[in-house]
């Protein structure tokens, strides 16, 4: 197996026991890299340099035997809204094409600190918001990986990295990881610090991170948070709640049809399925989701927004342009109806382990004009609920599609261990490999 | 007056404030966004709340039971 293609807990358990070297996971991982990079798009910035600094250090470090934890060596990719000292940070924006900035943000330190190889910063919607990013979703290259991380979903799929870091302020994370066919984080608000990357929404920006597996994610999020959820993964059969209601008008057929498949499988193996009712609230929660969405992006941009309205893209200027037209009294309607959602769905939440929806409400759709819809994400993301993404088959067209699990807010070992017990359910969808390779 | 055409004069006085603001020009091009930001707000204002519904100041910070 290629360097590149380990998981995390494969090359950790390698690198611990002196079987492979940071320096040369990390050539494999810019080999593949340079191997796939002009078919998927998924890097902004590269920064190899610093890299096989940091891997040379690592290697030097694992050969005196001090191994700094899980992600000792491995290498991480981040969304380019992350602060990175010294290394080109563009939010995706014309605006910023030449910021560098001084420091890194708090998330970066963490992952530095534990060993972690930043490869370079992926690929963003301008301001992680709807206008696209060019990276193509490597099962098929005509098909958007979703938005707004979509540089570090498809890296992640495509074999390039085996960690990588994005946002969530609607669907941003689990929608990408989901049309990618990898696992997606969202955790609790503020769970993980937010200080040092550009806000896009503060009462509803969530850091995310992507891998390939349930335990990886489970060992990157105890890194960056301080939890302790990769000690808890072996969870028995769980008690979720499936409110049909939040997704059966929505969904296409085909993903109804995989949802179903899905909750049969996990039934059939030990997991009590609940049919569960959504409060009345949810009605307005989608537009209560992008009124505090609007304002807050407006109140992030009002001054420079002034100054160069032109220099925005279509959709990020259309959305900050109506936040700044919306009344206090609307922003706080939206807030008094974020706070009674969240009080009736963890009330509706009680008894059970996790809520069972899908994760999007079709697979990838075709084109990259579009990042698809998060109509299924952004109700957590107003809540604050922590959420996770597991691939659970394949479309016709093999295009990944996913399951979404939310618990209750800090409740992420709870999600990780039925996540994982999901996937062991469900299995692997394998890799995009091939179709890459092929350059469907 | 019918509470759908309440609706879309609110739509098309959003509209009249963007294009004050920024321009006809400007605002065709995000019209689409505008329009779906006013029926947001529309919307929002029809839906009941009591006195005691609060806004909320500090998302996820309740812990589950």
């Amino acid at each position: 197996m290629e360097p590149h293609s380990l998981t995390i807990v494969e090359a950790s358990r390698l690198i611990r026991g002196g079987k492979l070297s940071p320096v040369d996971l990390l050539e494999s991982i810019l080999q593949r890299i340079e191997d796939l990079e002009p078919k998927v798009e998924a890097w902004v910035t590269l920064d190899p340099h610093g890299a096989r600094a940091a891997a040379e250090k690592m290697a030097d470090e694992a050969g005196q035997g001090k191994i700094r934890g899980p992600l000792h060596g491995i290498p991480v990719g981040l969304k380019d809204i992350y602060n990175t000292a010294g290394l080109r940070t563009t939010m995706g924006s014309q605006l910023y094409v030449s910021h560098v900035p001084d420091g890194d943000a708090e998330v970066v330190k963490r992952l530095r600190e534990a060993g972690a190889v930043v490869v370079g910063k992926t690929e963003t919607t301008e301001f992680a918001y709807l206008d696209p990013a060019p990276t193509r979703n490597p099962w098929n290259l005509g098909h958007t990986p979703g938005g707004s991380s979509s540089g570090s979903a498809a890296a992640v799929s495509s074999l390039m990295v085996p960690l990588a870091f994005g946002s969530q302020t609607g669907g941003s994370t689990i929608r990408p990881a989901s049309y990618c066919g990898v696992v997606g984080v969202k955790p609790t608000y503020d769970l993980i610090s937010r200080e040092g990357i550009f806000p896009l929404a503060w009462s509803l920006d969530h850091v995310g991170l992507f891998t390939r597996t349930v335990e990886d994610a489970a060992l990157a999020l105890d890194v960056v948070a301080g939890t302790q959820t990769s000690r808890v993964l072996k969870a028995p059969p769980p008690r979720v709640g499936v409110p049909k209601e939040f997704y059966v008008r929505v969904a296409h057929d085909e993903v109804k049809q995989g949802f179903d498949a899905a909750m049969r499988r996990l039934e059939g193996r030990g997991a009590e399925v609940v049919e569960m009712k959504l409060p009345a609230s949810f009605k307005a929660v989608h537009d209560a989701h992008r009124i505090i969405m609007a304002v807050e992006a407006a109140a992030v941009h009002e001054k420079s927004f002034k100054q160069k309205m032109a220099g925005y893209r279509q959709n990020i200027r259309g959305y900050v342009a109506s936040g700044l037209l919306v009344p206090a009294t609307s922003y706080l309607q939206a807030q008094r109806v974020r706070r009674r959602f969240t009080g009736e769905m963890l009330a509706a939440m009680e008894g059970l382990d996790c809520v069972l929806t899908p994760s999007t409400t079709s697979p990838a759709p075709q084109g990259l004009s579009s990042t698809g819809d998060a109509a299924f994400n952004s109700p957590w993301s107003l809540t604050g609920f922590p959420t996770i993404t597991v691939p659970s088959g394949l479309s016709s067209l093999r295009l990944p599609l996913g399951v979404q699990l939310t618990a209750p807010p800090f409740e992420e070992a709870r999600l990780m261990g039925v996540a994982r017990w999901c996937e062991s359910v469900l299995g692997p969808i394998g890799s995009p490999e091939m179709q890459v390779e092929q350059g469907a | 007056m019918g509470e759908d055409q309440a609706r879309r004069d609110y739509v098309n006085h959003f509209l009249d404030t963007a294009t004050q603001l920024w321009g006809r020009e400007a605002v065709s091009e995000i019209r689409t966004i505008l329009e779906r930001t006013a029926e947001a707000i529309w919307a929002l204002g029809n839906v009941k709340l009591g006195p005691e519904d609060e806004p909320e100041t500090a998302p996820g910070r309740r812990r589950g039971s």
